[in-house]
């Protein structure tokens, strides 16, 4: 063993071996914050298992990282001892700037302050339009990295540049020899992710055969990191776990419905400046080492607070109520269809419901911010890629093709999508189309719930489930 | 719909871009005008990083994509504050192609914001700059001055053309 070298038992990987520089990065405070980030945010109220934080996460994409890369120089392509330190430390720092509560929180706050940039046609011009500055997390990992007084100095003093590491994670060095190694659909990250959602949740669906993944995994002519030929089934399975973790997990019909509540009261503690995570308040909290508390138990604290101040009226105190005591708002109704890709018919579901909520609400006098309405489509094909069989061939988005899972055939590495005997194949012309209502309703309401799924039944074109 | 796809609609109105997504190359336009808008100080909190055509966000695919599926008749009546449009306007002369340039109009917001994201983003000289589009983008690179001289008058400011 190396002096300052770190085991560590982790239930995915075994024995994860971390570097003296790992070692301290993961016993720095911005990095032991993680710990109380959760990575899956409210699923632990589906599956009580899944409260596992980005800690754990993020030194498994550290060692993921380094597997690849040692699968890839073992295999004969070009991958040196500094190239193994830098994207170990790159994956090891990747999620450094998640705020609590993940995509939840960032989804409330970008339309947040995305509203300070609009107004009605003909109004004056808002007092505060385009005050704040949206951050996402990986602007706040930026500044994590660079700015951080603790992080900054491991770094520095472990012969590592900041900035490098900066650029690695946000891919912004066209000189970067492994672009999607940290960023893609065949990445670190996901790799982790995969395992230890599945491991965690209880839900096998999405248990990846990373062993022989990582062990297929190769460089392309542009630097890029594909899969072997041989391992084609192994990525037709890959895309499958996402798929199954899409649906089970994190478009669940119970964690959809507690996420519509937390993102309700983080927006509404947001405009009554409770919360202010604008560009200019996330460097002040990396500056000033407030970062280091800003984290699942913070927010929650805030919301505590709010439900209790004179901010709350009683929708805002109705919701944070139902959260505290895991009453999910009732799913009414929903509709679950495959459907050819690029059809419209979820939007012109989707605009028949959203134009009657209000005299639904009117109706059965529940007041329409208890609703919510919510669909998305999966793709089992996408997740960065949005690139159908039919449409691999010459007039291809290039990047998006990048993005995607690609395998070797002839010399060429090709979105699997267009190999004619993988699944994904027909797979990739079709979407899986979602639409729910859900309506937060008291106790003293629940009689109102079939009546309502009847309603919209009656007044809809939806075949719902 | 979201507010931040209503944003991102009205910022390529401003801007003169279509918002059709059913060509590649008026997706690639959809790209590199949402980073020089970014760029001009109208943050959609989009972050960008290096691809094969230059600056490129995942989420903004993603995005482009839902507001296709989005009903457009919830952008009626909106507009972006008027503080918004007199940033994006600084860089609209960005998105025309100058007289002999030959390229089409997606290849030369592709040059320009490619080079500015490697000036600014990457950290690059302009020397280095250069020598990534000459290998990566050799169709473009011939207009890297044209493409420096319109950055430079535009509020991005662009930089000198021999920088340390």
């Amino acid at each position: 063993m190396v002096a300052g070298e770190l085991r560590i038992a982790d239930p995915i990987h075994g024995t994860v071996i971390l570097t003296p520089l790992e070692a301290q990065i993961v016993g720095s405070r911005a990095f032991q914050r993680l710990r109380n980030v959760k990575q899956l945010g409210l699923a632990h109220l589906v599956y009580p298992g899944a409260d596992y934080s980005r800690f754990p996460h993020s030194i498994g994409a550290c060692h993921v990282a380094g597997r690849v890369l040692h699968a890839i120089r073992d295999s004969g392509g070009e991958v040196s001892e500094g190239d193994i330190a830098l994207y170990r430390v790159a994956a090891l720092l990747h999620d450094i700037g998640h705020f609590p509560f993940s995509h939840t929180t960032e989804h409330a706050l970008k339309n947040f302050y995305s509203e300070k940039l609009l107004k009605k046609a003909g109004e004056a011009e808002p007092a505060a339009a385009g005050e704040g500055e949206y951050a996402s997390h990986e602007v706040a990992g930026k500044q994590v990295i660079t700015e951080d007084p603790e992080l900054r100095k491991i770094l520095e003093d472990g012969g590592v540049d900041p900035k490098t590491i900066a650029r690695v994670i946000g891919r912004e060095d066209p000189e970067s020899k492994f672009k999607n190694l940290v960023s893609s659909d065949l990445d670190a990250d996901r790799l982790d992710y995969l395992c230890r959602t599945a491991h965690h949740t209880g839900v096998p669906y999405s248990v990846v055969d990373l062993n022989y993944v990582v062990s297929q995994m190769r460089l392309d002519r542009n630097g890029l990191i594909c899969l072997t030929d041989k391992a084609l089934r192994a990525a037709d399975h890959l895309l499958l776990c996402r798929y199954f973790d899409y649906r089970q997990v994190s478009y669940h019909k119970t964690v959809k419905a507690f996420e519509f509540l937390l993102e309700s009261l983080i927006r509404r503690l947001a405009e009554v400046g409770r919360l202010h995570c604008d560009a200019k308040a996330v460097r002040e909290r990396v500056a000033s080492r407030e970062w280091y508390t800003f984290d699942d138990g913070k927010v929650m604290e805030s919301i505590r607070a709010f439900r209790e101040s004179a901010d709350a009226d009683d929708v805002d105190k109705a919701m944070a109520d139902a959260l505290a005591r895991r009453h999910a708002p009732k799913l009414i109704v929903e509709h679950e269809e495959f459907k050819p890709r690029g059809n419209k018919e979820l939007t012109l579901q989707h605009k028949q419901v959203m134009t009657k909520v209000g005299e639904w609400a009117a109706e059965f006098k529940v007041d329409p911010r208890r609703w919510f309405v919510w669909k998305n489509k999966i793709t089992p094909t996408k997740f960065a890629s949005h690139v159908a069989a039919a449409d691999v061939g010459a007039a291809v988005d290039a990047d998006e093709l990048a993005q995607s899972v690609r395998v070797q055939q002839r010399g060429n590495a090709i979105p699997l999508q267009s190999v004619r005997y993988s699944l994904m194949h027909p797979l990739a012309d079709h979407e899986l189309t979602l639409l729910r209502v859900y309506v937060l309703l008291d106790e003293a309401e629940l009689d109102k719930r079939e009546a309502i799924a009847a309603r919209i039944r009656a007044a809809t074109d939806v075949s719902w489930k | 719909m979201d507010s931040n796809l209503v944003a991102m609609k009205l910022m390529l109105d401003v801007l003169q871009v279509e918002s059709t997504i059913d060509d590649v190359q008026k997706r690639k336009l959809i790209q590199k005008a949402v980073y020089l808008g970014q760029r001009a100080g109208v943050d959609l909190g989009y972050r960008f990083s290096w691809y094969l055509m230059g600056p490129y966000s995942s989420v903004l695919t993603k995005d482009y994509y839902a507001l296709d599926d989005s009903d457009r008749e919830e952008l009626r009546g909106r507009t972006l504050v008027e503080s918004a449009q007199r940033k994006l306007q600084g860089v609209v002369p960005l998105m025309q192609v100058p007289a002999g340039v030959e390229l089409s109009r997606p290849e030369w917001v592709e040059l320009v914001a490619s080079l500015d994201y490697l000036l600014t983003v990457s950290g690059y000289s302009f020397e280095k700059a250069i020598k990534v589009l000459r290998e990566e983008k050799p169709k473009l690179a011939p207009f890297a001055d044209r493409a420096q001289e319109a950055l430079g008058a535009s509020p991005l400011g662009g930089v000198p053309a021999r920088q340390v």
